[in-house]
């Protein structure tokens, strides 16, 4: 097959490709398809709906999260559920999709945050505890009448459909964390080397070849390191 | 005349010096430099970590958490606008991707008139630009040397009859491999971590990493302490030691965000302009899909750009360049999600991408245009951009601009982050109508971080004296890094920092008399 071909190939693919229309048609799929909990029945209820979202609050705010597999290693700093949003999220931003697509949950994203956030900062590790917590709760969902089970609960169709509706949010607030969710995960996942085969990126070049070829334009940069530990 | 890091500090210090420098960056280092080759006792202080060359992999996922702020996450507080901001000794000349400009005139010129900007001026930084680009190693890059994922660019720019040219770079050689972002393996990015470091320690400067600076004290007109909390080299948390040094003359370079919330966590902000306008090249672009192999991530990051819109008045202007990609940072900037996102990046390798930096700061009727810097209870920075409708317009605009070039190039469709899929030229117009532009509806990459302590000689507008970049309000103490722009500088800003460092360094020698 000629490289042109294959690329032609490639764009023949549905998965591949993705005509004007299919995008936005899907995202309005999302919107209009999304009521686990009717969005019409509530608005026409007005107060009325309000009302049992508030009485359901504690029921829902209560609800568990499905966890994945333990991670293969000890968590550092989120917890179990924590991990799980996580992994939960990133399964849907970064499916499987065959041997050269590993998916999110091949490489355990979910452990990937909590390696990245061991070295962040105590604040910056609340906000992102926060943020799981928000988009996880049946009772946030309730909030926006899109959904009373948390997150982690719902069938992956479902999943895809919240994580849309809440990218795409007149709610300033739920774009945010959506943006921030779909960040991290997605970063994680693509920066992982398993993920490389499939993108036909071949990964860095060989640094320790590249030293040896440019050793003579070296900088001695340990030289100028302190040579034993000081006291005051 | 050395550099410690975290790990030799097992003990509080008390250390006496002529000058503190807060910060190894673009302009910090300079200002290390100028001064301990000129026999003053110079103290550095970096935040970040000593990481070098021989310990760089190549690899996005393992060096954006070393080398960058808060691991390469840095954010706006809404998510709109990702941050990638250096950190480290050599701060974010350690990661750039060498890209060389000037401060163009027509900048100095709107300070002059809308900032209040007096004493620092272009003629007067030329001669310091040209001892700097002498050091760097500062050249033009040829169009032999462009890569395809560049020329893609050049080739839409000349189809457009679109200004375009190629730009300069600060290598010397450069192997072309294009990870200038996750640091130069090979020690060809003439980055201040291979240059002035290097010569400020070995004329005597001691330099800290490591070491986070917690705040600045004050006895009326003066700075009495600069007080940093060590951080583990393993860990990044606090080891409980505490550097104190008690300087002549403090110089704070931590550049745009940072150099505000040392400000503000010493309480040193008496016009309350500190953190305010704050800006970043706010940066979209349009990826191009073509028949033929690009290999967007093979080849220095930059060659080309073009100057077509710099001067535009009807909207927010904007510079246009050639950009790399990689697959973390793509992946992680779109909307695009699941399925969507995986087929964009599978043709990673078809792909091309033309990149647009707005011009913030330029509009005269908003003084609080940009980001505001606050702090956290915890005392971290927080970074709120305003978000306006000459922005969302500007960077509808950019993307416009860089999806014509990608289709004028040959792109067989051509996209925005935001999710615009376009074939042909005739259906740009009608996708740009039907996008949503606002925060976290595209999203923005930044690169340049500027302002925050801006410069002028009205105290109640402006946080530095721009005669001498001294504080307004601290006779000692004087500010030599990015945030002093009033606005964006418009261009890549490595160079603009330099030249203001050097010539700010002089200001300096002559209050230490």
């Amino acid at each position: 097959m000629t490289e042109r071909a294959s690329v032609d190939a490639r764009w023949s693919r549905p998965r591949h490709w993705c005509p004007v229309t299919d995008i936005p048609n899907r995202t309005a799929d999302a919107a209009s398809t999304l009521p686990l909990f009717s969005r019409r029945r509530l608005a026409l209820g007005g107060l009325g709906g309000a009302a049992i979202v508030g009485l359901g609050a504690a029921g829902l705010a209560l609800q568990s999260t499905r966890r994945p597999p333990a991670p293969s290693e000890a968590l550092s700093v989120l917890t179990l559920d924590e991990h799980a949003i996580v992994a939960a999220v990133a399964s849907r931003t970064c499916p499987a999709a065959g041997p050269d697509v590993p998916g999110a949950d091949a490489i355990d994203v979910g452990l990937k945050a909590d390696r990245l956030l061991a070295r962040a900062e105590p604040e910056a590790v609340a906000d992102v505890k926060t943020v799981l917590a928000i988009f996880e709760s049946g009772l946030t969902g309730a909030l926006f009448f899109e959904r009373v089970r948390p997150f982690t609960q719902l069938d992956p169709d479902s999943q895809d459909r919240v994580l849309y509706a809440w990218r795409d949010s007149s709610v300033a607030l739920r774009r945010t964390i959506a943006r921030a969710l779909s960040s991290l995960t997605t970063s994680l996942y693509y920066g992982d080397p398993r993920t490389w085969p499939g993108l036909g990126y071949p990964g860095p070049p060989d640094h320790e070849a590249l030293r040896r070829a440019y050793v003579d334009q070296l900088v001695d940069l340990d030289a100028l390191v302190a040579p034993t530990t000081e006291a005051s | 005349m050395s550099i410690h890091t975290g790990a030799h500090v097992t003990s509080d210090l008390e250390l006496e010096c002529d000058v503190c420098v807060i910060g190894s960056g673009a302009g910090g280092a300079v200002v290390a430099q100028r001064l301990a080759t000129a026999g003053k006792r110079v103290i550095i202080l970096e935040d970040g970590g000593y990481h070098v060359s021989a310990r760089f992999e190549m690899s996005e996922g393992t060096m954006f958490p070393r080398l960058y702020q808060e691991g390469g996450g840095r954010a706006t507080a809404d998510q709109s606008m990702a941050i990638l901001q250096g950190r480290a000794v050599g701060g974010t000349t350690v990661v750039n991707w060498t890209t060389c400009f000037r401060t163009p005139e027509r900048v100095f010129d709107h300070w002059s008139e809308h900032h209040g900007v007096e004493g620092i001026t272009h003629a007067a930084l030329v001669p310091h630009w040209e001892a700097i680009e002498r050091r760097l190693n500062v050249q033009q890059m040829r169009l032999d040397q462009v890569n395809a994922n560049n020329l893609v660019t050049w080739r839409g720019l000349d189809a457009l009859g679109w200004h375009k040219d190629l730009l300069f770079r600060n290598v010397k050689g450069c192997a072309h491999t294009g990870y200038c972002g996750t640091g130069c393996v090979i020690d060809a990015k003439q980055s201040m971590l291979v240059t002035y470091i290097p010569e400020a320690v070995q004329a005597g400067a001691e330099l800290y990493a490591n070491a986070w600076v917690e705040r600045l004290v004050s006895e009326g007109r003066r700075i009495t302490g600069v007080i940093a909390k060590v951080r583990s080299t393993e860990t990044d948390s606090f080891t409980g030691h505490t550097i104190t040094v008690r300087p002549r003359i403090t110089v704070l370079a931590g550049g745009a965000i940072n150099s505000p919330a040392v400000l503000l966590r010493s309480e040193i902000d008496p016009s309350g302009r500190t953190g305010k306008r704050t800006f970043f090249h706010p940066a979209v672009g349009a990826v191009g899909v073509h028949a033929e192999r690009i290999q967007p991530f093979v080849g220095s990051p930059q060659y080309v750009y073009s100057d077509e819109f710099v001067a535009r008045e009807d909207g927010m202007p904007f510079l246009i360049e050639g950009a790399p990609m990689f697959p973390m940072t793509l992946g992680s900037i779109g909307m695009a999600l699941g399925t969507e996102r995986q087929a964009q990046m599978e043709l990673l390798p078809y792909s091309s991408l033309t990149g647009v930096l707005g011009h913030d700061g330029f509009d005269v009727n908003d003084r609080d245009e940009g980001a505001t810097i606050t702090l956290t209870s915890g005392g971290r920075a927080k970074i709120d951009y305003k978000w306006t409708e000459r922005l969302s317009n500007g960077l509808r605009d950019a993307c416009g601009a860089a999806l014509r070039i990608q289709l004028a190039a040959g792109a067989r469709q051509a996209y925005t982050s935001n999710g615009l899929y376009v074939r042909s030229a005739d259906e740009i117009d009608a996708a740009l109508a039907r996008g949503r532009w606002g925060p976290c509806e595209v999203p923005v990459f930044v690169a340049h971080c500027m302002g925050g302590c801006a410069m002028g000689t009205d105290e109640r507008t402006s946080v530095v004296d721009s005669r001498t970049l001294r504080h307004h309000a601290r006779d000692d103490l004087f500010v030599i890094d990015g945030s002093v722009f009033p606005t964006s500088c418009s261009v890549n800003p490595q160079i603009s920092i330099y030249g203001l460092a050097s010539w700010g360094a002089d200001h300096v020698r002559e209050a230490l008399g």
